[in-house]
């Protein structure tokens, strides 16, 4: 409520004045305002029979009975809310291992696709350490021969003799 | 906006308002914080939801759905606003599912000659017979209590809250503005109606005893 709003005047609607003695009872109005009211109220006998009109209803509603609640509404109520609780949470697990199920499955691909992933990517970066055997497999089907032979110049002059030229290529492909 | 820029910003309810902590252990699964707040606003409920409803059945039942909502509500409590206000938050919001779930309304009438049987029709010719020209001044208690029983069901659904909760809850317009959620001059205004329509019910017998001459129209704001 600010102090910007004027008491209504005699000429005025009498529910803007209604307002300002409801708020006024209520004690909404600001210091100025309020001031404004008992100004009012001073100087206007219609005004001081309304707000006591007013004041008087409002007391009436003293007569609306409160009756409390029974000695086991508190405990009712709690385990109400406690057996609720229980459904709630019972109602969440029944639920729980499809959940679970579901997780495990998302969990599973994504680790699986990783793994894919991951296969890929190391194989394509990394060195194959089977590369260099298969270079040299022709040496290694014969390496008891060449074990034989302590020299390779000594197999260089055969080879330059041509005295195994036919075997030599019977052996190739 | 997150809790920590929240805190620098707004009021410490949660050190100022004891309801405020008390929540916020039961945020924490404290059972007994829950029905210590129980206790505490068990009443306070029940007279503002019995007066909206017009029955103590309803209300008590209504009171107990607040609990509910209040406890499963628990986990994302953050103290915003005073705990009573909150709590009267839920209290409107689950009195006006109630309402929306009715399929007859109950409509107060006080003229005597309307055919239609209502709550009020019967105690007015009781009214009328046991006390006739008898000033007002002389009616008992009971009589006064279902007069202004009356009159405030004779308002309109949000009138009425807004007099239960100044009433009986002593709000201010800003907190009755929060839990209804208008804005603090519209229930200026709504409560300033309210209680003239409340004068013009009340007001005869206060201070003739005379039936007033003009019928409330229940829904009028």
């Amino acid at each position: 409520m600010t102090s910007d709003a004027r008491m209504p005047e005699a000429s005025e609607p009498a529910a803007e004045l209604a307002e300002e003695l409801v708020a006024y009872l209520d004690g909404e109005l600001d210091s100025a305002q309020a001031q404004q009211v008992e100004n009012r109220l001073a100087r206007d006998a219609v005004a001081r029979r309304d707000l006591q009109r007013l004041e008087q209803v409002w007391d009436a509603l003293e007569q609306l009975p409160r009756t409390p609640a029974g000695e086991d509404f508190a405990h009712s109520t709690v385990e109400i809310v406690a057996q609720t609780a229980s459904e709630d949470l019972a109602t969440t697990m029944a639920g729980l291992p499809k959940q679970r199920r579901r997780r495990w499955w998302y969990k599973a691909a994504a680790i699986g696709a990783s793994l894919v992933v991951g296969f890929i990517v190391v194989r394509s970066l990394a060195p194959d350490p089977n590369q260099a055997l298969l270079e040299n497999l022709p040496v290694v089907e014969s390496l008891d021969e060449y074990r034989a032979v302590q020299d390779v110049d000594f197999l260089r002059g055969l080879e330059n003799r041509k005295l195994f030229a036919e075997e030599a290529t019977h052996g190739q492909p | 906006m997150a809790a920590s820029d929240q805190s620098a910003e707004r009021p410490q309810y949660d050190l100022r308002d004891p309801d405020v902590r008390l929540m916020m252990q039961v945020r924490d699964d404290d059972a007994a914080a829950f029905e210590e707040l129980v206790l505490r606003y068990q009443n306070r409920l029940l007279a503002v939801l019995e007066h909206l409803v017009g029955g103590r059945e309803q209300a008590e039942d209504l009171t107990q759905d607040v609990f509910l909502r209040v406890y499963r509500s628990r986990k994302t409590y953050v103290p915003t606003a005073k705990f009573s206000t909150w709590l009267f938050t839920i209290a409107n919001n689950v009195a006006l599912n109630a309402r929306r779930n009715l399929s007859r309304r109950r409509e107060v009438h006080l003229d005597s000659n309307d055919s239609g049987s209502h709550p009020g029709q019967g105690l007015d010719q009781m009214i009328q017979v046991s006390s006739g020209q008898i000033p007002a001044r002389q009616l008992d208690k009971a009589e006064m209590r279902d007069i202004v029983r009356m009159a405030v069901q004779s308002l309109s659904e949000r009138q009425r809250m807004a007099v239960l909760l100044n009433k009986f809850e002593d709000m201010s317009y800003a907190d009755i503005a929060t839990v209804m959620q208008m804005n603090p001059q519209a229930i200026k205004s709504l409560l300033s109606r309210a209680r003239l329509n409340l004068r013009d019910v009340i007001e005869p017998y206060l201070e003739t005893g005379q039936r007033p001459k003009s019928q409330p129209v229940p829904g009028k704001e």
